[in-house]
């Protein structure tokens, strides 16, 4: 049960983080500071959580707005960059950056472990 | 180890974002880009993007609103005409910002700031023509005029209130193109308006061939060359019906004939222009008189036909308050209406096509290059330093001199002397003398016709019209029609211009222009319309000499002769006009060429289907018709082995164009020389022969196509019309539309160019206007406004155009509205 609070509410955070802040990297410092706090028991399920929090907030942002759009311009974005569609497009950009949001998730692990 | 992992844990994400938070070469910065809310998702338009809404901008004094109807077309409403031209900025810049930066950058040869070194050449060619130079002269002229230049600074104070006077807008808001391209919008200056004036003549003059021409000269002998390229001919249906009389003549010109430049110019001496695609720019404009029309109200028609892209070089715009109330097309970048109408009068614009740059030869006294030679004095040259920074390069420093005659374009022109050779090699410098240089400001012009009522009024707006030359076609409410070519002419001796000048003599040197009053004009000719499609102004009886790199001579004669047939025209018809794609070319081209092949039907030859296609072809390049694409091919195919000897690596060329070209093959004996193909030295060929070669390897071409796929061979996928996005980003264009017409054909969509504004003004009362253009209001890849009009185009559809009375009309068909308060 705590495990999911954390994560509800680290991807609430990261979207609001993305949303009103213009740094786009701010996820990372979101998945951190989650995991520093909440204490995961492995590294793996630290990293995995971060990766949750992160392609989940994402995709999220992507979808609300790619529908208000009728997906004009994300076709466009994926013609661009040579992706099969804009949902491919989407998944990437998201699982990249879950990776990175992971991977700092994990260094809270670290740190907490003394 | 923990540390170790700890590091390794925030050492990756530092270097992935370090990364994609900035951009590498041509690879913007990823990171920025994909951020589902700043990012290129930003740039989503969504249904909240169409919300009324207010702007406080009391601290510039301007009050008025902006009702977007259902095509996102702007009708601008103000108190006064600060306000007007304010709003017109800034409405503008808020759908088109990335297209004026972009525009004026590439006006300004500014463009490797952007690109970097791969532009560096272009930038060059830019600032040795003296595009900035130009610019500054026309601002110096606007400032002479108050009206004129508030009006400029309104617009300009208008596009910055949207940037935000410190360039307030945050990443979120660039158009889509800066963060791709990774750079920050600029602020706007009248100078940007007027280099955007000075683009469009670049676009409507900026080329010549009078190097070519000169070379030509001295390849062909003077009879041929005369028939290939003749001042006159006999069949060229003129603007200026025949009917008039010039009751002028010259002041003082002389009867003296131009003497052939004695040199050879090598290719070298073109290296810019080499880069260029040979001049497609055309319009077809034409007024009908009341009694020519089904509800006696005259009809005027334009269509400019322009380089076609994405966003489109126009965007439509209605402007009201102040006693004025005109719709049309206006250039973003430039207040005002270009193209348009209001309740009393109608105007459009077709480009001149008269040559109005010259070249003249210079000899510098010393290596110095300070002074040059005129007359038998020696005369001081200017210097002017072009600064051209280049991303990720070093900065190019470029001492561009000045004659009086212009800039020194080409410092050191290769050239050989009398022969064909370049082996005998001089270095010469050579001057650009453009009249797009002059001292002028046309907006004034547009200024004046957005709120003019009759005749009197369009004589004295287009006064002030000097570059680029244009025919100003005009209807009116109370029955006027007219059409005048505009513009600032030199007064020539027979000859002048059309090849290169030498410089040094001063009786080459513009020495006064035509006045103003005796440019070819007529208003309300008997043949009960005005007409034209860039072909000779006038027949040989005008007094003055001129000349062009290329008149139109086709597209004309379909015009003249719809119309003159037409009674009681409707708008339909007018439609059916704009949308005529009947190929006089062909049918003129194919009365030479199918008589002179052996008839592959009599010997059963598989090529039977072909030439029967042809020979029942009913000369329509209609989209989806396969008859188009076979004589295309073999046109092309025999026009490029009959012209074989105007083609040198090392030589400037031009080839005669097409009407000349059949001209000389009804014309010149069958075994002329020039029939010969250079390249079989042991075997002679007759015009016959190349027909025969040019018909076989179309029969090839097309069989090979049809091997891939059938549906090639449709005309409009082989001619594949693209709609590029300006930066030439594929996934931003339209690509392939399907839309017939061609080059020379009065729909003159070829695969670049085409009606860029399709318009038909009805002057009853209300006005009964229609036009669409192949784009969309919005200049966002991200709006669903982006591209709409352009299947409507191709098809083509028209829009009703809205000139509404009153703002309360306006609101009632809003999609939203915008108030300045």
């Amino acid at each position: 049960m705590k495990i999911v609070i954390s994560i509800v509410a680290g991807i609430i955070i990261c979207l609001l983080a993305q949303l009103y802040l213009p740094i786009w990297w701010i996820f990372v410092a979101v998945t951190f500071a989650v995991s520093y706090f909440a204490h995961y028991k492995t590294s793996g399920k630290s990293f995995l959580y971060g990766f949750i929090t992160v392609v989940i907030s994402w995709l999220s942002l992507y979808l609300f707005k790619d529908t208000a759009n009728a997906s004009i311009m994300s076709d466009k974005m994926a013609t661009l960059f040579s992706v099969k569609s804009n949902y491919w497009l989407f998944g990437i950009a998201s699982v990249v950056m879950g990776v990175l949001g992971g991977l700092t998730s994990m260094a809270a692990w670290f740190i907490n472990k003394k | 180890m923990r540390y170790l992992k700890i590091g390794i844990c925030l050492l990756i994400p530092f270097i992935a974002i370090f990364c994609l938070n900035r951009g590498f070469g041509s690879l913007p910065p990823l990171g920025k880009i994909m951020d589902p809310v700043n990012g290129f998702m930003a740039n989503a338009e969504t249904a909240g993007d169409l919300k009324d809404y207010e702007v406080d901008f009391s601290k510039y004094n301007v009050a008025g609103s902006v009702y977007l109807d259902d095509r996102l077309v702007p009708h601008v409403f103000g108190a006064d005409e600060k306000s007007i031209y304010f709003i017109q900025g800034y409405i503008t810049a808020k759908y088109r910002l990335w297209q004026m930066d972009i525009q004026t950058r590439a006006a300004a040869g500014r463009l490797s700031e952007i690109f970097g070194e791969k532009f560096i050449a272009y930038d060059l060619e830019q600032r040795r023509k003296g595009m900035i130079y130009a610019a500054e002269k026309t601002v110096t002229e606007m400032q002479k005029d108050k009206a004129m230049f508030n009006s400029v600074d309104a617009y300009t104070q208008g596009v910055n209130a949207f940037i935000g006077e410190q360039n307030e807008m945050t990443y979120a808001e660039y158009p889509i193109e800066f963060k791709l391209l990774n750079y920050e919008p600029e602020a706007w200056t009248p100078l940007k308006s007027a280099l955007m004036m000075k683009y469009m003549a670049s676009t409507l003059t900026g080329f010549d061939d009078d190097i070519e021409m000169t070379n030509l000269q001295k390849l062909l002998n003077e009879s041929d060359f005369n028939a290939l390229f003749p001042d006159y001919s006999d069949s060229l249906d003129p603007i200026i019906p025949t009917e008039k009389v010039y009751e002028f003549s010259p002041d003082s010109l002389t009867t003296n004939v131009a003497s052939i430049h004695n040199h050879y110019f090598n290719k070298v001496v073109d290296i810019f222009e080499s880069q260029h695609e040979k001049n497609q720019v055309g319009s077809n404009n034409w007024a009908l008189a009341g009694s020519k029309t089904k509800n006696g109200n005259p009809i005027l028609c334009n269509d400019p036909h322009l380089q076609l892209n994405l966003p489109s070089l126009w965007f439509e715009i209605q402007l009201n308050g102040a006693g004025i109330n005109c719709y049309g097309a206006s250039l973003p970048g430039t207040p005002t209406v270009v193209i348009g109408f209001n309740e009393k009068i109608a105007w459009g614009v077709t480009n001149a096509q008269v040559d109005v740059r010259d070249w003249y030869t210079i000899k510098f006294k010393d290596n110095t290059k300070s002074n040059y030679k005129y007359g038998d004095a020696w005369r001081a040259t200017t210097q002017r330093i072009e600064t051209i920074n280049v991303k990720g390069g070093d900065t190019v420093i470029d001492t561009v001199i000045y004659t009086h005659y212009g800039p020194i374009v080409y410092e050191e022109a290769v050239v050989a002397n009398g022969k064909n050779t370049p082996q005998s090699v001089a270095r010469i410098g050579m001057a650009m003398r453009w009249m797009a240089h002059e001292s002028s400001a046309e907006l004034k012009t547009f200024y004046l016709l957005n709120r003019a009522e009759n005749y009197a009024d369009y004589r004295e707006a287009i006064n002030y019209f000097s570059c680029p030359a244009q025919n100003f076609i005009f209807a009116a409410h109370d029955g006027d029609i007219a059409i005048t070519q505009q513009g600032k002419f030199p007064i020539k001796y027979k000859g002048q211009g059309k090849g290169v000048l030498d410089g040094s003599n001063p009786f080459n040197d513009y020495k006064t222009f035509i006045p103003a009053e005796q440019n070819p004009t007529i208003k309300n000719p008997s043949r009960g319309f005005c007409a034209s499609a860039n072909q000779h102004p006038t027949d040989s009886t005008y007094p003055y000499y001129y000349t062009s790199y290329d008149f139109e001579y086709y597209r004309n004669r379909i015009i003249n002769t719809t119309l003159t047939a037409l009674n009681a025209a409707t708008i339909d018809d007018m439609k059916a006009l704009q949308q005529n794609n009947y190929n006089l070319t062909a049918k003129e081209a194919l009365a030479v060429m199918l008589p002179l092949i052996n008839n592959p039907c009599r010997t059963q030859n598989a090529t039977c289907d072909k030439y029967k296609a042809l020979q029942e072809w009913d000369f329509m390049n209609d989209a989806n018709a396969i008859t188009p694409t076979y004589f295309q091919i073999w046109w092309d195919t025999l026009y490029n082995i009959i012209w074989d000897e105007m083609v040198s690596d090392e030589i400037a060329f031009t080839k005669p164009n097409n009407y000349f070209t059949i001209s000389a093959m009804r014309n010149f004996s069958h075994d002329h020389v020039l029939f010969d193909i250079l390249a079989t030295n042991d075997k002679k060929e007759t015009l016959s022969d190349l027909i025969q070669i040019s018909f076989n390897v179309m029969a090839k071409t097309v069989d090979s196509l049809a091997l891939i796929d059938e549906a090639q061979l449709t005309w409009y996928s082989h001619k594949h019309t693209n709609i590029m996005h300006i930066s030439q980003i594929p996934a931003f264009s339209r690509l392939a539309i399907n839309n017939g017409g061609y080059k020379n054909i009065v729909n003159a969509t070829s695969e670049t160019h085409g009606p860029s504004w399709r318009m038909i003004v009805e002057l009853s009362s209300p006005v009964n206007a229609f036009g669409v253009y192949p784009g969309g209001q919005s200049g966002n890849p991200g709006s669903k406004y982006f591209n709409n009009f352009v299947d409507d185009w191709a098809a083509g559809k028209y829009y009703p155009l809205y000139l509404f009375q009153d703002a309360a009309a306006a609101e009632k068909t809003a999609l939203f509205t915008i108030s300045f308060i």
